[in-house]
């Protein structure tokens, strides 16, 4: 479509004919005044077609006004959207979903190897009917708090508060190490209970005098994690048989207790001490499972593996090392090899 | 006769000479935008009037509404053509940007409903 200042093949014509007129000097008194006619028409044409240049183009930076302050309005609303969405995820969900890392249609997932931690507040139903709902609520949110803040510090993933039950889980991440995530979620809940005492306390300012403990359930091992729901609704969560494991550990346990699965302490046995409690037969698995009660932290690892080899100037002592395939931790094998290793460096120089 | 793509469609009714705009128009420059006008062009040399149908037109860019403006002084000009524009209230676009075109043309018939 031509431009409204183009001016048309007639009209270009005209113009040429008549400056060509003039060149030649042929211009007669009527051909003056019939030129100076057309030469009118032209300029008129040409001014409409430059108000009507000047009006789209003030028509259409209004258009772009118009929409560059509506999409800043919706970017306000959905900055707003999400920073109330902020409060009803865990940091990591949020900052997945925020980050754009996580596909929010329902069906996407992927099997992943997990720790998966279920707590539950011992004796809490009996609460419920015992405190007013207002008090109950601050005591509830502070313990909740609480936890999160700790799973927060460790790295866990928040799948969902259940009243007073937290279910978490580590390792949903691309490049998550399983070890590394059985270790952080025990440890998260060595922390968990350990900071129950100054809960308590706090629960006393509200007017209770509820022992607080917490039982606590942790498994390891392959789960489905992703979106599963409706087209309308979808939560970012995990299933599977070692779900189900992990909470029934958690209903097995003992109040103030920590039980871990055998493949989980598979991952951490030079982290914790355990005290074996047999073995456990969970509905729709196969196998019964190996149970384990955490009862502390085991001195740091790292200063007794560091001394299987003590170097002096000019040679090395070398403690005896045992290795067992089916017992030896992935953290030893490692201090293992970096002292055989270093021991041999030493023998090369000895050589030349 | 219609040109469509993924979020928008421009169909016309060769019976009541209206061309139905829908969903989301944001192609990129006057190429994008060539064979959308060359339908509108058409129902515009062909017939004494016709009707744009923007209702549920949800958005439409800059190089979309010049476009549209272009075709409104095409029809001015031609002198025969009896336009008519039907726009939506709920569309917030819709409300100064088809307001204008009657600047543009001023015997344009516009009903925002």
């Amino acid at each position: 479509m031509e431009s409204p200042i183009q001016l048309s093949d007639e009209d270009r014509g005209r113009l040429q004919r008549l400056v060509a007129q003039l060149g030649e000097g042929e211009l007669s008194a009527e051909t003056l005044r019939s030129g100076a006619t057309e030469l009118t028409q032209l300029a008129e044409q040409m001014g409409q077609d430059l108000d009507d240049l000047a009006l789209m183009y003030s028509s259409v930076v209004e258009h772009s006004t118009g929409l560059e302050n509506e999409l800043s309005e919706r970017n306000d609303q959905i900055s707003q959207l999400i920073e109330k969405m902020r409060h009803f995820l865990s940091p990591q969900l949020y900052g997945r979903i925020t980050g754009g890392t996580v596909d929010a249609a329902a069906g996407s997932h992927q099997r992943r190897n997990l720790s998966v931690f279920f707590s539950d507040i011992v004796g809490f139903t009996e609460l419920t009917d015992t405190v007013e709902p207002e008090t109950l609520s601050q005591m509830l949110n502070s313990y909740l708090d609480e936890m999160a803040r700790i799973c927060d510090r460790w790295g866990g993933t928040i799948d969902k508060f259940i009243g007073d039950a937290v279910m978490i889980f580590f390792g949903d991440e691309e490049q998550a190490d399983p070890i590394q995530c059985a270790r952080d979620c025990v440890c998260m809940a060595l922390e968990m209970q350990s900071s129950l005492g100054a809960l308590e306390e706090k629960w006393r300012g509200f007017g209770s005098s509820h022992v607080l403990r917490i039982r606590v359930g942790i498994n390891s091992g392959y789960c489905t994690v992703g979106n599963f729901g409706s087209s309308s609704r979808v939560d970012y969560t995990i299933i599977g048989g070692n779900v189900n494991v992990a909470a029934r550990l958690e209903h097995q346990c003992r109040p103030g207790g920590i039980l871990i699965s055998g493949s989980t302490y598979a991952m951490v046995r030079d982290l914790v001490e355990v005290q074996s409690m047999g073995m456990i037969q969970v509905k729709g698995v196969a196998h019964p499972v190996e149970t384990y009660e955490v009862t502390g932290r085991r001195p740091e690892v790292t200063a007794k593996t560091h001394h299987l080899l003590v170097e002096h100037d000019t040679g090395f002592d070398m403690h005896s090392i045992r290795f067992d395939s089916q017992q030896t931790s992935t953290l030893e094998r490692e201090a293992i090899r970096d002292s055989l290793n270093r021991a041999l460096a030493r023998l090369d120089e000895g050589d030349s | 006769m219609e040109v469509k793509g993924g979020d928008y469609r421009v169909g016309v009714d060769p019976d009541t000479q209206t061309a139905a705009f829908s969903g989301t128009l944001r192609l990129n420059g006057a190429d994008e935008y060539a064979p959308i006008q060359e339908l509108l062009d058409a129902l515009l040399s062909e017939n004494g009037s016709c009707t744009w149908d923007l209702r549920e037109l949800q958005f439409l860019n800059s190089s979309g509404i010049n476009m549209l403006y272009q075709l409104v002084i095409k029809a001015r000009r031609m002198g025969n053509v009896q336009m008519k524009v039907i726009g939506s209230k709920d569309v917030a676009w819709q409300g100064k940007s088809l307001g204008n075109m009657t600047r543009f043309m001023p015997g344009l018939e516009l009903s925002v409903e």
